[in-house]
């Protein structure tokens, strides 16, 4: 018997009863895991808020009038079983933090300076989106 | 686990304060009795004179007391108040409450999260029903601590009380008892220390004269004093007399100075109290001489000195050196005029009454001194009572007459003045 498998019963629950209201509160703060759909739609809701941004209209090649639309179909997140392959999740969620700097909500805007920060900063989403590095 | 619990228990009771207040309520009488003990007594002793011997009879005893003492009974009662108790339970309860509010009512909202919002991690924003429990766990961190201090400091309030009897004493007697012959040797004090030792038999010391060192004047039976009755101290005393006389030999009174004449006077008519008739004669002889010397002054003891034949002439010879007249600073000198013997002196005063022939006594300012005046004086003149005069005298000590000792100036010259 090691330290760290103890078959105590009692021993055993001590610490996930100590932890229980942690967890509870910490669950308080955040929701389930958002599907990659999910987080694709968002980051393109973000950028696509008008009015839009320079970035968008010249590494993106879109306006106004078609950005939701075109990006949605670029990048197959119309689709609802899209998952990202290249980039992975994790790269995608790490270059969208500077559109979350004005607020969580996806009906804040993102500065343009953000905006143009992320595709500086990650190419590989410029090129999922369908634009120019 | 149960030393967390039991740390966190002390916690709370640290924060409920309690307020003790003790009181003592006195109870009815319940009996009165008396409580006899013995303490230790004292040494006493009885002083018999057979001369030349000193015979002491030494008993020792206890002190028997009887205490009396009143039993009351008594309650000590110990109030215990937490005033914060109630606040805090309160607070405590309201806030569990409000917990459990909180959570029966988190199952009324949705358990969707909410997806218009999505976190730097990539999760949606939390379900409405546990935001609300969250708040609900918040609620009862709060509620449950102050529940139990207040709980805590219920339990440790109340009120004790301590039954008991207590004694009061309110009186005492005391009486001697164990009377019995003490044992040991019987130390003789006098002036300079132990002075002669002698052993008891059966509680009987007897010492002849001749053994004394010096006259005794206490006696102590080793460290502790041996207490005489008033007659007892003064046949001690006679006999302390006596073995002094013995001491001096016999002198004739012719040779000896006034202050030792004087003395010797005294010690003899203290010693007759034990030796009777024996002393009679020489008493007789120094008393004489005493009161010779009072009329006729000591003889070759006046100040020696150049003959003088006018005051002048006196102040010139003799140069005093202290003035003793009203407001004089050298008065205060006249508390010691042992220390003054044979200085030559100014004095200003009135004459205030003349006690024999040739001694008076001369105010000065609130002093008095006596003045004795030679039977061969070379100055003339009649000094009555109330006389403004000065003069020019030799200081000689101490001088008693009847029941009045002053200080004795010899005159070398007296004028009238002022």
């Amino acid at each position: 018997m090691t330290v760290g498998h103890l078959t105590d019963a009692g021993r055993a629950t001590v610490p996930r009863v100590r932890a229980l209201p942690v967890v509870i509160v910490l669950l308080s703060c955040a929701g389930p895991e958002a599907p990659d759909v999910a987080v694709c739609r968002d980051i393109i809701t973000r950028v696509c808020l008008g009015p839009i941004c320079e970035p968008v209209t010249t590494k993106l090649g879109v306006d106004a009038t078609n950005c939701e639309a075109t990006l949605l179909m670029k990048s197959g997140c119309g689709n609802e079983s899209f998952a990202f392959t290249t980039p992975t999740r994790a790269q995608v969620l790490d270059c969208r933090v500077p559109l979350l700097r004005q607020g969580s909500s996806q009906k804040v805007k993102p500065s343009c300076a953000d905006v143009a920060e992320v595709f500086t900063d990650c190419p590989d989403l410029v090129r999922f989106l369908g634009g120019t590095r | 686990m149960r030393r967390a619990l039991l740390f966190f228990c002390a916690g709370l009771a640290a924060c409920a304060p309690i307020e003790k207040t003790v009181r003592t309520e006195r109870g009815p009488l319940l009996r009165s009795f008396t409580r006899p003990m013995v303490v230790e007594g004292g040494l006493a002793a009885e002083v018999q004179v057979a001369w030349p011997r000193l015979e002491v009879q030494v008993k020792s005893s206890d002190l028997c007391r009887e205490v009396s003492v009143d039993e009351y009974a008594e309650e000590r009662i110990t109030e215990r108040s937490a005033p914060a108790a109630g606040a805090a339970f309160s607070t405590g309860v309201a806030t569990t409450l409000a917990s459990a509010a909180l959570f029966g009512i988190s199952f009324l909202l949705s358990n969707s999260p909410d997806t218009t919002v999505i976190d730097t991690t990539g999760r949606f924003g939390p379900p409405p029903r546990t935001i609300m429990q969250g708040w609900s766990i918040v609620a009862l961190a709060i509620g449950l601590p102050a529940l139990a201090v207040g709980g805590i400091a219920f339990l440790r309030t109340g009120e004790d009380v301590e039954q008991r009897r207590v004694e009061q004493e309110t009186g005492q007697k005391d009486t001697v008892c164990n009377v019995r012959n003490a044992t040991g040797a019987v130390r003789f004090i006098g002036a300079r220390g132990e002075v002669a030792v002698a052993p008891l038999v059966e509680g009987v010391s007897s010492v002849d004269a001749s053994s004394f060192k010096g006259a005794p004047e206490d006696l102590m039976l080793a460290d502790k004093a041996i207490t005489l009755d008033e007659r007892g101290v003064l046949t001690l005393g006679a006999f302390a007399a006596c073995v002094q006389l013995e001491a001096e030999g016999a002198r004739a009174p012719e040779s000896l100075g006034d202050g030792a004449l004087l003395a010797r006077v005294d010690r003899m008519k203290n010693c007759r109290q034990v030796r009777g008739d024996a002393l009679a004669e020489p008493l007789q002889a120094a008393e004489a001489e005493v009161s010779r010397r009072r009329q006729t002054g000591t003889p070759g003891a006046f100040a020696p000195g150049p003959s003088v034949a006018s005051f002048e002439e006196a102040v010139s010879a003799y140069a005093p050196r202290l003035t003793f007249k009203a407001g004089s600073a050298d008065l205060a000198r006249l508390d010691a005029p042992d220390t003054l013997n044979g200085q030559a002196v100014f004095m200003q005063g009135v004459v205030s009454s003349g006690l024999a022939e040739n001694i008076g006594v001369l105010q000065l300012g609130a002093r008095e001194v006596f003045v004795f005046i030679p039977p061969r004086r070379s100055w003339s003149g009649d000094f009555g009572n109330g006389a403004r005069v000065e003069a020019v005298a030799v200081m000689a000590g101490w001088q008693t007459v009847g029941d009045k000792t002053l200080p004795l100036a010899r005159l070398v010259w007296m004028r009238t003045a002022f």
